[in-house]
């Protein structure tokens, strides 16, 4: 008799079980809610302050502020955003990149469309219609600007000063100038590969330093990753190596400000993005640290700079979808825009929002005067899965710089296949 | 419990062949409330491991036989086949198999030489407690503080350089297989104390009388050992070489944390190749591929192991 009951009861919770399993697995029918902040995703823990002040400075022109979820590892954060845009339970608003990644992600179809948000917000002189390519896909916008950074070289001013050096104006001058500090002990360079992307970082400066023309073309699959240029970058690299003028392979990039703090290492090369992370480590722009173009290493090779932008994004399954669009409307707003610009130490995707922060002027000045050929940084100048291929064999030749003919051959090998396999994806 | 409560029932059946039945004996019938009333409760058990265990094993076996994301065509074995043409892939199934090895030859031979030594001291509890402690902190928790050991220019390398012994330095963490084998340590010292704890629990098991017998037999330490405990050991070994066994098999979080399976995916296992397949490179047929083959090795391997030794333990 207990034993009877006590199975209607083990019974009875089993079925309640399920039954609440099934309605959690079952469309919530989630509207959203009608007030509050938008939730946003992004894979940067560290901007979490300024995507709460910016959306504060938003709340005021729309109603709702941003609360951020960060995911810090990017490639757990590029599965998980993957993966939760299918369903109900996405986020608001989520942080992507530009050029091929965004492109395809919207080829899922399951981002929303932003052309006229874009459209308005160009019509206002909030956005260089230049950058609109990167953003679109099959002719309708999938994202806006999250901010603008060019990719420079931040320097140690103190190691500089102690050495006597001045920011190399030429790349014999770059290299004279590693010898220098690597003479005295100090690693010149930042290079790592522990983050996975960060492995392309050394080898999109080296091809650019010699033809921006044939990076254009390597991204517009019109030329070969077997090309003289690619393997000129890589012998020069593996001489940097040699010589010991990079941090060992296993650097990771959070480290890098400590690192060129403590005057363990004298320069890094990343885009003006890492201006915030620098001043988080403590260090002042200006005095602590400075920022130059990397040199051209051809004679009569044009300059050039790698940019990058971030998107914004709207899933179409965000449960305030029609909010979350309208509050990209106003992302571009200079109120909002100079809370973030100053919070970020970086330019505005805004062009007529200055920046506050003394070493981003003298880039954007030194941008403005020297007009160098604006290129999009690797990782969203290729297709996903060729850009995680790629910077996979970069990797290993870190750690065996013997092997770049093989390592060249493989991503060539690769790349016939993705560009087959995305021209298929796109249509 | 349902012998009992139904033992009463049977013994009640006025039917003659069911009288016939020695006591206690089920009835050969079962009668259809019985039958729908049990088959109601089975559903729930059952249904349960369907939906969270056999329905998603049987779709991942499914998926397996085609191809990637654009057209996700019929490949057949392509993917099986695939596993063993990739050098990547190879490396991976190598590299679990270097896994099982060094979990079942440290984890389980410390756990058992700590839990011996420390049994019958004074002092063993605190040796057990620190060997012990690792075991509640997570295995990324582990990683982090390993990557900041065994990077090039991490504690470990400083403290062999302060020591004088640089030629004895290296690139822990960038190099095949020193980077798996690097892995696998932190892994022993997260994982150790619980076969420790285990082996313990056996040791308590152990009558006395049979050591003391042993000793006054004559035989030293090392045989009272191999011959008198070791064996009298077999049934809690069986468990914690299958639990290293299951670990090592589907060791992830601690790897990705350490290396991300880098550089060049030199230190992937078979789990990691799983998840980089189907989430990173988006190619759910090869990541599905894996994932059989990964459970057939892991479900074969513990049930062969498990089942020809609980055998001679019974």
């Amino acid at each position: 008799m207990q034993i009877t009951r006590l199975h209607r009861t083990a019974g009875l919770l089993l079925a309640t079980l399920l039954a609440g399993v099934a309605a959690a697995c079952g469309d919530s029918g989630s509207s959203g809610t009608e007030t509050g902040p938008l939730s946003l995703y992004s894979d940067n823990p560290t901007w979490e302050k300024g995507f709460t002040d910016a959306g504060t400075a938003l709340q005021k022109i729309t109603g709702r502020g941003i609360k951020p979820v960060s995911v810090p590892s990017t490639s757990d954060y590029e599965q998980v955003v993957r993966t939760s845009i299918t369903t109900r339970k996405t986020n608001d608003l989520v942080k992507w990149w530009s050029g091929y990644k965004l492109q395809d992600l919207a080829s899922t179809g399951l981002l929303s469309d932003l052309t006229d948000v874009w459209n308005a917000a160009e019509q206002k002189g909030w956005l260089d219609p230049a950058l609109k390519p990167n953003y679109t896909f099959n002719d309708r916008v999938y994202g806006l600007p999250m901010y603008q950074s060019y990719w420079v070289v931040f320097y140690s001013k103190p190691l500089f000063a102690k050495y006597d050096i001045e920011p190399p104006t030429t790349f014999a001058d770059f290299e004279r100038t590693a010898a220098t500090l690597k003479q005295n002990d100090v690693t010149p360079l930042w290079t790592g590969q522990s983050d996975t992307w960060t492995s392309f970082i050394p080898y999109q400066a080296l091809v650019a330093a010699q033809s921006p023309d044939y990076y254009t073309k390597l991204t517009q699959n019109q030329a070969a990753w077997t090309d003289p240029v690619s393997q000129n970058a890589l012998n020069t690299w593996k001489d940097w190596i040699d010589k010991g003028w990079t941090t060992p392979a296993d650097s990771r990039l959070a480290d890098a400000p400590a690192m060129m703090k403590s005057g363990k290492v004298a320069m890094l090369p990343i885009g003006t993005w890492q201006n915030s992370n620098l001043k988080l480590a403590g260090l002042t722009p200006g005095e602590d640290y400075g920022a130059f173009f990397m040199p051209t290493s051809v004679a009569g090779a044009p300059k050039s700079t790698f940019v990058e932008g971030g998107a914004w994004t709207v899933p179409t399954n965000a449960p305030n979808r029609d909010d979350a669009v309208k509050a990209l409307g106003s992302w571009l707003d200079p109120s909002v825009q100079s809370v973030w610009s100053d919070f970020m130490a970086d330019s505005s995707a805004n062009p007529t929002v200055p920046s506050t922060d003394p070493l981003i002027k003298q880039i954007q000045a030194k941008v403005a005067q020297d007009k160098p050929v604006l290129l999009n940084r690797f990782y969203e100048a290729f297709p996903s899965k060729l850009v995680l291929a790629a910077t996979t064999e970069l990797s290993g030749f870190m750690v065996h710089q013997d092997t770049g003919p093989k390592v060249l051959d493989s991503i060539q090998k690769t790349s016939e296949t993705e560009w087959a396999d995305w021209k298929k994806q796109t249509g | 419990m349902t012998l009992s409560a139904r033992t009463p029932r049977a013994t009640r059946d006025p039917r003659p062949e069911a009288r016939s039945r020695p006591a206690g004996e089920r009835p050969s019938t079962v009668t259809l409330p019985d039958r729908l009333s049990g088959a109601a409760f089975l559903f729930l058990g059952v249904g349960l491991v369907a939906i969270v265990l056999l329905v998603p094993f049987a779709i991942t076996v499914y998926r397996g036989f085609f191809g990637d994301g654009v057209d996700s065509e019929f490949a057949g074995l392509d993917n099986y086949v695939e596993m063993f043409r990739d050098p990547i892939l190879v490396r991976s199934l190598i590299n679990t198999l270097i896994w099982v090895v060094g979990s079942l030859v440290l984890p389980v031979g410390l756990g058992l030489a700590i839990a011996v030594m420390t049994s019958a001291t004074r002092w063993g509890r605190w040796a057990r407690l620190a060997v012990v402690l690792p075991y509640a902190i997570s295995g990324s928790a582990v990683a982090v503080v390993g990557a900041f050991m065994l990077q090039t220019d991490g504690a470990v390398n400083q403290l062999l350089h302060a020591l004088g012994l640089d030629a004895l330095t290296t690139q822990w963490l960038l190099n095949w297989p020193q980077n798996t084998i690097s892995a696998i340590l932190l892994s022993t010292w997260q994982g150790t104390g619980v076969a420790v704890v285990l082996f313990l629990v056996g040791l308590q098991t152990v009558p006395p009388e049979t050591i003391e017998a042993a000793a006054l037999d004559g035989a030293d330490g090392w045989k009272r050992f191999r011959y008198i405990t070791l064996p009298q050991l077999r049934a809690v070994t069986v468990v914690v070489v299958g639990i290293t066994l299951a670990n090592a098999l589907r060791a992830f979080d601690l790897i990705w944390v350490l290396t991300q399976g880098g550089p060049a995916r030199s230190s992937e296992t078979l789990a990691l190749s799983m998840y980089r397949e189907t989430f990173l490179l988006q190619d759910a047929g090869q990541g599905s591929a894996i994932a059989v083959v990964l459970t057939i090795v892991v479900v074969g391997s513990s049930w062969t192991y498990l089942r020809s030794n609980l055998r001679g333990t019974r």
